[in-house]
């Protein structure tokens, strides 16, 4: 996939507020973060401490209010919907909590979805890759399945499948296990693992501890901000006293 | 391409998956582009097509207009001065107009002969399919006589036979030489039905002779690149010197036309026409509205779908390409039925039509028709489906908040503010139509159409020459009609109320006794009509005697000169006098007119302009069925009709009097109607009109209710757990009920207020289509405006009685 060891990811003194209403939530107040290409990296904190806002600004689903982001060493914080729509589709692959296939379409049309959207990609590419990324996750034989008619850990293998058909250059996961038994989770989880010794660059989002054991690094939030680990642990103390 | 393609499979799909969804929106699709349809291939004629002739926009129509006369003319010896001088146009040309002639070989028919000159053709750059053209020698009186067959009369009666040319066949009794057949599409430019074509052969010496000769009508080609306007401003010089030459009252009055055939054919029927296709559109938006709901309210459970196709790439403009698709789709698929149903309206609009109405029995949805189908489904598709697909996605919601919670849309109040506000303008201007067409029926004729039968007749050309034989059928057929069982009064006359007099003439024609001439400054006085009537004419039809007296028989002497004139002729002629006594004379160059009348009597007006309570004055003279009765000085005098005052019924009166006809003459058609039906024919074009527009607007009134209940229930669905929520806390079951209906019902009224300015401007427009309402009658408007909101607010209320079974545990376990 990618050269390892080259910074990927680096965002300098992010925030993020959100307006509703009259009130204002701070949901990130001055993160640093960087991921190296071939990294995986898992966050965790308490509900609510801005995990998904970081992993959505990450995947330039949504856009900080203040702060750097370079990915790719390419500034993206300031980019207009259609810029980050090709960017998304080029360089992000994501996976979510709640699968979020497309209920009409087929396994395989939902794996090749993010392929339609690239200019020019010849169909005898796009099938090979598709059939490639199914292959991978253990579904090519379902390709003619609609989501409603697979088990959860397979709705989600697809989904994975979905985010490797582009190739992208790193793998956004949002609670990838939530929704799902142990069983299953543990099988998309080391399906992840696989895929990052293959050389992926993943960022995990989990609150399951055994599961942040797989990754490389593990990233702590509290409060909107990244902390250290032993700083984590007193802050809880802090919260529970 | 392939992403277009791709579009639209998944959109199939996407229909298909909901065919409830599909069918409500295809449905009230093909009901709003059927109805455009529809009424686009009934005016398409009327407004768009152009005349069947090669460069039809150069060929106009020229003349004079003048009171007396309808429509633009010419006198053919100015007709013969402008022919030489003229310089505006490429091509020149006449027709002396249609009459009906008699093939009279075998089996004689009646058909209808234009005469034009030999130029008309190749003016109007048609070629004949067989034969030739006459000549321009043929085109002289002393030549030996030709025609040209119509297509119809070739195939119906010569069975399409090449061989007809140059057979003779006998027209009006004289020998004709058949020289060519008309094309199929052939179509003269009044619209006239025309059987046969002959030359006009216009007597150039006795016309130059004669200042006022006979009456043309005059075509021209413009040079290319001219505009009406430009032609009309070269013919100015030439028609200065008409206005010189004309006698100095009627100069004033003279004026100057050129028009397109296309105006010369649809004039009137142009602003109907517009009506009904606006009427059609209307019904289009309403349905467009009711679909961009649909489709709004399909979006909403789709959001995670757009969402996730965001989130793996898709730009904006690829979503608002895929959504549009969808919606073009869908807009196509209700064309496609909408075809079917523009199909089935006009056939049912052609078989209801009323004659009169241009072109209107053509119709049909041809392949014209079938493409503007297909571009007003897709701009449909785009009126209805841009709105929902410039959406944003809402990707931020895939990560960040599980539950996607409904936005609360203005687009759908604006769909529902358009599609009030249209149909209250639709309502309105229904309402007044009828309204309009109810006073036009109720206004007091002037006369009692009760038991009163008519009979018209017409005597062809071949039998009836002259004044000699006219008058000896008119006078037996009197007699004979007075005969018939069952009839206590019988009388002819030249025309019948409430149609406009089949003569008229200048004021200052006539002379009043003891009343100075007319002042030049009065121009020519106005023009009053007159009719040649039997003695019992006023009786039958129930005409009011106010003084004096009405024909006797007495006054079918030689010697006997008398009058009856309506009360609106008395007045102009005598203002403040009793005229009864007085001396009228008929101030005509042609002395057999100098005669002095006595007024004998005065009767009530009767309606004498159509429908519509105007009258003009008018007189009467009575026929005495002598060959120098005045009518028969007048072109049309072989048409009469008779009217019986009879208690039997109009079929067994139409056997008795046909039998006693066929005795006289076996070959004359009778037509037999009663007064009130043929009174009745008068309202039909209007009558016609605001049926039309009432369907449309019933049409607009239920689909808007559909369009709202489609959204409450859609609220209702949404808010279930709100609702619950509400009921829950205590709330009474029905508040909920109400929040529905009141948060719909500001919409609607806003609606209701913006179609009320609507119908206000629409109205201006409409005026001339009225007949004693004006366009802005607040009654109208108020019961439109009102109709509207019950039947809006009953679709508000159904779906909104649900919110009362909300069961408030269930709402609460909704997630
Ligand atoms: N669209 C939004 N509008 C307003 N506030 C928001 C929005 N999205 C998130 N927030 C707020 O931002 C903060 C961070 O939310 P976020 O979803 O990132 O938390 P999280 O760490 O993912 O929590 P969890 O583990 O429960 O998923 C929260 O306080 C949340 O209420
Ligand atoms: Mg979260």
């Amino acid at each position: 996939m990618t050269e390892t060891g080259m910074p990927l990811i680096q965002i300098q003194d992010l925030t993020k507020v959100f307006y509703t209403d009259e009130i204002e939530t701070h949901a990130l107040s001055g993160v640093h973060l960087s991921i190296n290409k071939g990294e995986y990296v898992a966050m965790s904190g308490p509900s609510g401490c801005g995990k998904s806002t970081l992993l959505s600004i990450i995947g330039l689903l949504d856009t900080p209010t203040e702060g750097r982001y370079l990915l790719n060493e390419k500034t993206v914080e300031n980019l207009d919907f259609a810029e980050r729509s090709r960017i998304r589709n080029q360089e992000i692959g994501f996976i979510f909590q709640s699968f979020n296939l497309i209920g009409d379409l087929t396994v395989y049309e939902n794996v090749e979805l993010p392929l339609t959207y690239r200019q020019k990609m010849p169909a005898a590419d796009r099938k090979r890759r598709v059939m490639e990324a199914l292959e991978r996750v253990g579904m090519a034989h379902r390709v003619r399945h609609y989501p409603s008619q697979l088990s959860g850990g397979q709705q989600q293998r697809v989904a994975v499948a979905r985010a490797l058909g582009g190739k992208p250059s790193i793998l956004l996961a949002d609670e990838p296990t939530g929704n799902l038994d142990s069983r299953n989770g543990e099988a998309v989880m080391e399906l992840l693992q696989n895929l990052h010794r293959e050389g992926a660059t993943i960022c995990m989002v989990t609150h399951d501890p055994r599961f942040a054991k797989h990754a490389q690094r593990e990233v702590h939030l509290f409060d909107g901000k990244v902390v250290a680990e032993e700083q984590l642990k007193k802050l809880m103390a802090d919260v529970q006293a | 391409m392939s992403a277009l393609v791709q579009d639209v499979r998944y959109s199939l799909r996407q229909l298909r998956k909901k065919p409830g969804f599909t069918a409500v929106a295809v449905i009230t699709l093909a009901l709003g582009i059927g109805a455009t349809t529809a009424m686009f291939s009934l005016v398409d004629r009327i407004l768009f097509r152009s005349v069947p002739y090669p460069a039809g926009d150069q060929l106009v129509s020229v003349g004079v207009i003048a009171p007396i006369i309808e429509g633009e003319f010419l006198f053919a010896r100015s007709y013969l001065t402008w022919r030489h001088q003229q310089t505006a146009f490429s091509g020149f040309t006449s027709s002396s107009g249609v009459s009906d002639c008699d093939l009279s070989d075998e089996n004689p028919v009646r058909v209808s002969c234009g005469a034009v000159e030999s130029t008309f053709l190749p003016t109007f750059g048609i070629q004949p399919v067989a034969g030739r053209n006459f000549t321009p020698a043929e085109d002289q009186p002393q030549a030996p006589r030709v025609a040209l067959l119509s297509y119809g009369l070739w195939q119906s009666r010569f069975g399409g036979d090449r061989g007809v040319i140059g057979r003779s066949i006998s027209l009006d009794g004289r020998p004709t030489r058949i020289v060519g057949v008309l094309p199929g599409n052939f179509e003269f430019p009044t619209l006239a039905h025309v059987g046969v074509l002959v030359p006009q052969a216009l007597d150039e010496s006795i016309v130059q002779r004669n200042l006022m000769g006979p009456v043309i009508r005059v075509f021209g080609r413009m040079q290319p690149g001219d505009t009406v306007e430009q032609a009309k401003a070269k013919l100015q010089p030439l028609f200065q010197d008409f206005v010189q030459s004309a006698p100095p009252p009627f100069r004033k009055v003279l004026r100057l036309q050129v028009h397109t055939i296309q105006d010369l054919q649809v004039h009137d029927a142009r602003r109907s026409a517009w009506l009904l296709l606006a009427s059609g559109w209307a019904v289009l938006l309403i349905a467009c509205a009711n679909v961009g709901n649909l489709v709004l309210s399909q979006s909403v459970g789709r959001r995670k779908e757009f969402a996730v196709r965001a989130v793996v790439g898709a730009g904006r403009g690829r979503l608002f390409q895929q959504r549009l698709t969808e919606s073009i789709v869908l807009a196509l698929a209700g064309g496609a039925a909408g075809c079917g149903i523009a199909v089935l309206i006009v056939r049912m609009f052609v078989a209801l039509s009323p004659g009169g109405i241009p072109h209107l029995s053509e119709a049909s949805v041809d392949g014209r028709v079938l493409v503007f189908a297909g571009i007003v489904s897709l701009i449909s598709g785009v009126v209805f489906g841009t709105v929902p697909a410039l959406e944003k996605p809402a990707t931020e919601t895939l990560v960040v908040a599980n539950t996607l919670g409904v936005r609360r849309s203005a687009l759908r109040q604006l769909f529902i503010v358009t599609q009030v506000g249209i149909a209250v303008v639709l309502l309105s201007g229904a309402l007044l139509l009828i309204r309009s067409l109810r006073n036009l029926q109720t206004e007091p004729l002037g006369m009692n159409t009760q038991n009163v039968l008519v009979a018209k007749f017409s005597l062809g050309q071949q039998k009836y020459p002259d004044a000699g034989r006219q008058r000896a059928f008119f006078e037996v057929l009197e007699q004979r009609v007075k005969q018939l069982p069952g009839v206590s009064e019988a009388a002819l006359s030249d025309s019948l109320p409430p149609e406009e007099p089949a003569r008229t003439m200048p004021l200052i024609a006539l002379e009043a006794e003891g009343h100075p001439p007319l002042s030049p400054g009065e121009g020519i006085g106005g023009v009053v009509g007159w009719r040649a009537v039997t003695p019992e004419y006023f009786s039958v039809l129930g005409i009011r005697l106010l003084r004096g007296r009405t024909f006797a028989e007495q006054d079918r002497l030689p010697a006997a000169n008398t009058l009856v004139l309506n009360e609106a002729m008395g007045r102009r002629m005598f203002p403040g006098e009793e005229p009864i006594g007085k001396i009228v004379r008929l101030r005509a160059d042609d002395q057999h007119l100098g005669v002095a009348f006595t007024v004998i009597g005065i009767t009530g007006d009767t309606q004498n302009q159509g429908l519509g309570g105007r009258v003009v004055p008018e007189y009467y003279v009575v026929r005495k069925h002598r060959d120098d009765d005045i009518v028969f000085r007048y072109p049309d005098s072989q048409h009469i009709s008779v009217v019986a005052r009879t208690a039997i019924d109009a079929p067994t009166w139409a056997t008795e009097l046909r039998n006693s006809v066929a005795a006289l003459d076996p070959t004359l058609p009778v037509e037999v109607s009663t007064l009130g039906q043929s009174v009745a024919r008068l309202a039909e074009r209007p009558r016609y009109i605001a049926a039309l527009l009432l369907q449309f607007a019933i049409a607009g009134l239920l689909l808007t209710a559909v369009g709202i209940y489609g959204v409450v229930s859609l609220l209702v669905t949404q808010r279930t757990q709100e609702i619950g929520i509400r009921v829950a806390l205590g709330a009474a079951p029905g508040s909920a009920t109400r929040l529905m209906v009141l948060s719909t019902s500001m919409w609607i009224g806003v609606g209701a207020v913006a179609g009320i300015l609507g119908a206000l401007i629409a109205a201006r427009w409409m005026g001339s289509l009225l007949f004693g309402i004006a366009p802005t009658d607040a009654k109208t408007l108020a019961e439109a405006t009102l109709l509207l909101l019950a039947v809006a607010l009953l679709g508000a209320w159904i779906p909104a009685r649900r919110a009362t079974k909300v069961d408030p545990v269930v709402a609460l376990r909704y997630e």
